[in-house]
């Protein structure tokens, strides 16, 4: 592996895909957007039952008291997706999105580590056409309307790690909420005495929040961890004027993992969310429950094998729902990592196939995602 | 292998990051943005807050066109047509700086090209011997007198057949201009249209580069020896119609059209929230007239309105519009009914462009071209001001 083939694959993940987002989905019409978390490719593979342990992903800052040496990594993904709602379906909806980045490294010879990440928290990107009649001076007019939003809320965590003993970990983060969302519209009127319409306007999004987490291993085989967050509002500014404001949620997570076998490693991870706080005028929120859990089997690093196998299955509920009926998701998801350049660099893959039911809405997606890590 | 799987990571993502489709139809309402397209009509009766009308832009003989009614109508118009002196000598060879004697003319022929017409039959075009001195201070009552039996060239009937574009030729007898040497060789016509019904006809003029042409075809004595037969032609070097006076425009009416061409200049004071936060996707003109247009039977006027890169008040700079047919409204002669015309394009061109005047100019296309004119009420008069009708789309917010 040569540099220059590493910056290339560096370049792609980086340049090579549009904006840090989660996944688009029917979901992120409604309400503030779809929810996603800052996790890597290696817990995506695994259900996201790792995301309380792996140092990879920034749900747990006591996992970055994990990195020794200097590392990056980053991942992108894409996805195919369909839906069907109240007789209306639509399939072949496809997406790339830069999904998340990771710089993380130790403090000289401290058992103090530290980790900058950037990845999502929200994702309020559709592209959505409708037809329409309506009376304008009198008479009926049938217009065409085509609304793209394009954009989310990105999650920009500082994050520092404390190795107490070699059992427990501690850590604390800084989040710093940002981003934007352009929507695009157009409209068409059946009658050429109305000129079509092209708009566009831009929203930036702002907020803040903290993090903090611990990880205790109780033996070789068996560990726990536990994190809690905590966000502001979330402030919504056009032409640097704030124009509203929603509470965003305090998120819990803990989680348990296992290694009956030094090949075979359990993780699970479950979350919740009191989503419900964060009233949105157009649509019901709800708290969240997220439960992960996954195996991994092989690896290089138990020395198993090359390539390890990731399997994994994930329930989730959606915080925001246009009725009463909250939607949720299923993931059943798969992937593996290929190390390489003397274990300094690797590859992951993962494959995530969602379901996501609800409210009267069906969604089917398949969701590829590659990242890249590096040791220099 | 190594590198292999690397080229392959690029190709997926970059396979990837090209095709992107997010475009799916609204599951509405429950799967729609909340963020809905609102349309918004509104008849704003105060938003034109100053008006002025101004005269002696174009004048008739810069017309493009020569117009012509019917004398009977109430809306007499006569074309004038005054073409430069014919030679004195007429060269035979080439080199020769002085030239042969014209021992006789044998005929003229009179070349008009006739510019729009209607499907009338039996028209027919008198022509008259005009004074050679007449100028561009020429007026209706300078020609009147001219226009009897004694000063009758010909008359030509309009073949049925004939098309707006279409030269007509018409052969005069060679002493169609008894005057012809003492007024230098200068000629001038006159031309009437004579129909059974009220109709008009519009000729080529020299402003619209379908001047007449006088050709004149004459006996030239070479050295004594032999008479020989050439033509010289005459392009028209002046070209107008002549009409009745318009009447005063009344202290509350704003007017356009007619020639010289008079314009109105609008001015307009619309919310910030319709121009700047708001997509305009029709806006229409209304305007009240006070008296019914007036013009040739059967004519129409070309009301235009165009936007002002400048608001220098009758000086201002015209944006021309570029487009056909948008803008517009085509009166016809006798018309009283409001009349409303599509400044979408205008309104629109003011959204976050402070430096465009929020005004705009009204005026018949092409100037000067008939005398006919549009007269409407200005601001001044409460009930019948020109108004605004705005249908508008404030921008969404994501």
């Amino acid at each position: 592996m040569t540099t220059r083939a590493i910056v290339s694959l560096i370049a792609a993940v980086v340049m090579g895909t549009s904006s840090v987002e989660a996944q688009t989905s029917v979901f992120g019409v409604v309400g503030i957007g779809v929810p996603d978390q800052s996790v890597g490719i290696r817990t995506r593979a695994l259900g996201r039952g790792l995301a309380a342990f792996d140092a990879g992903s920034a749900v747990n800052p006591a996992t970055v008291a994990l990195f020794g040496r200097l590392s990056v990594n980053a991942s992108a993904t894409t996805s195919v997706r369909s839906f069907a709602s109240r007789g209306v379906e639509a399939d072949g909806l496809q997406q790339t999105r830069f999904l998340y980045a990771m710089v993380a490294g130790g403090v000289g010879r401290s058992p103090v580590t530290f980790a900058v990440s950037f990845g999502p928290y929200l994702d309020r990107t559709f592209d959505v056409t409708s037809t329409d009649t309506i009376v304008i001076r009198g008479d009926p007019v049938e217009v065409q309307d085509r609304l793209r939003a394009d954009g989310g809320v990105s999650d920009v965590r500082a994050a520092l790690g404390w190795r107490v003993t070699s059992r427990l970990q501690v850590g604390a983060g800084v989040h710093i909420l940002t981003g934007s969302t352009r929507l695009k519209t157009i409209r068409e009127f059946s009658d050429s005495a109305f000129v079509p319409l092209r708009d566009s306007s831009q929203a930036s999004f702002a907020g803040a929040g903290v993090s903090v987490g611990a990880n205790l291993a109780l033996s070789r085989r068996a560990s726990f961890s536990v994190a809690l967050r905590t966000d502001t509002r979330l402030s919504r500014s056009i032409d640097s004027v704030v124009v509203g404001r929603v509470q965003l949620p305090v998120s819990v997570t803990g989680g348990f993992a296992l290694a009956p076998q030094r090949a075979l490693r359990w993780s699970t991870t479950v979350t919740w969310r009191n989503w419900s706080r964060t009233k949105s005028p157009d649509a019901r929120s709800f708290d969240t429950w997220q439960v992960g859990s996954g195996v991994e089997i092989g690896g290089p690093d138990v020395g198993a094998s090359r390539l390890p196998l990731r399997l994994g299955v994930r329930y989730a509920q959606l915080p925001f729902s246009p009725n009463d009926d909250q939607p949720t998701e299923w993931i059943a998801a798969a992937g593996t990592a290929y190390p390489f350049a003397g274990n300094r660099a690797l590859i992951e893959a993962s494959l995530e196939r969602i379901f996501r039911d609800g409210a009267g809405a069906r969604e089917r997606v398949w969701q590829l995602s590659l990242g890249l890590s590096l040791v220099p | 292998m190594e590198r292999r799987l690397a080229w392959l990571s690029l190709a997926v993502l970059l396979w990837g990051a090209c095709q992107e489709d997010l475009t799916a139809p609204g599951a509405c309402p429950e799967f729609c943005p909340s963020t809905r397209i609102t349309v918004i009509d509104t008849l704003i009766r105060t938003g034109i807050v100053r008006d002025s009308a101004f005269r002696g832009y174009v004048k008739a003989f810069r017309g493009t066109r020569l117009k012509l009614a019917r004398e009977d109508t109430g809306a007499t118009s006569w074309a004038v047509i005054r073409f430069p002196a014919f030679s004195e000598r007429i060269v035979l060879v080439s080199g020769d700086t002085i030239g042969e004697e014209v021992v006789a003319i044998d005929s003229f022929r009179l070349q008009l090209t006739i510019n729009r017409r209607t499907p009338v039959e039996g028209m027919e075009l008198a022509l008259f011997r005009l004074p050679a001195s007449l100028d561009s201070t020429v007026a209706l009552a300078d020609v009147r007198p001219f226009l009897d039996d004694s000063t009758l060239i010909t008359t030509i009937a309009v073949d049925d057949t004939v098309e707006s574009g279409d030269p007509m030729l018409v052969l005069l007898p060679g002493d169609a201009f008894p005057s012809f040497d003492a007024d230098g060789r200068v000629t001038a016509i006159g031309v009437e249209l004579r129909s059974p019904t009220p109709t008009f006809m519009n000729l080529g003029s020299l402003g619209g580069g379908q001047p007449p042409l006088l050709t004149r075809f004459v006996q030239v004595d070479s050295a004594g020896a032999e008479i020989v037969f050439r033509d010289e032609a005459r392009q028209a070097n002046f070209t107008t119609y002549v009409f009745a006076p318009l009447p005063d425009l009344a202290p509350d009416e704003l007017t356009v059209g007619g020639a010289p061409s008079a314009r109105s200049i609008i001015r307009v004071a619309l919310p910030s929230a319709i121009i700047d936060s708001s997509n305009v996707v029709r806006a229409t003109l209304i305007l009240v007239p006070t008296r019914p247009v007036t013009g040739a039977p059967q004519d129409t006027l070309n009301v235009q309105t165009e936007a002002l890169s400048a608001d220098f008040g009758p000086k201002s700079p015209i944006i021309p519009t570029l487009v056909p047919n948008r803008g517009n409204a085509r009166l016809p002669t006798g018309a009283s009914d409001t009349v409303e015309i599509d400044i979408t394009h205008i309104v629109a061109s003011w959204k976050n462009n402070e430096q465009s005047p929020r005004s705009f100019v009204i005026r018949v296309t092409p100037e000067a071209s008939s005398f006919g004119e549009f007269r409407f009420s200005s601001s001044r008069v409460p009930d019948m001001r020109p108004a605004l009708q705005i249908t508008y789309v404030p921008t969404l917010q994501p």
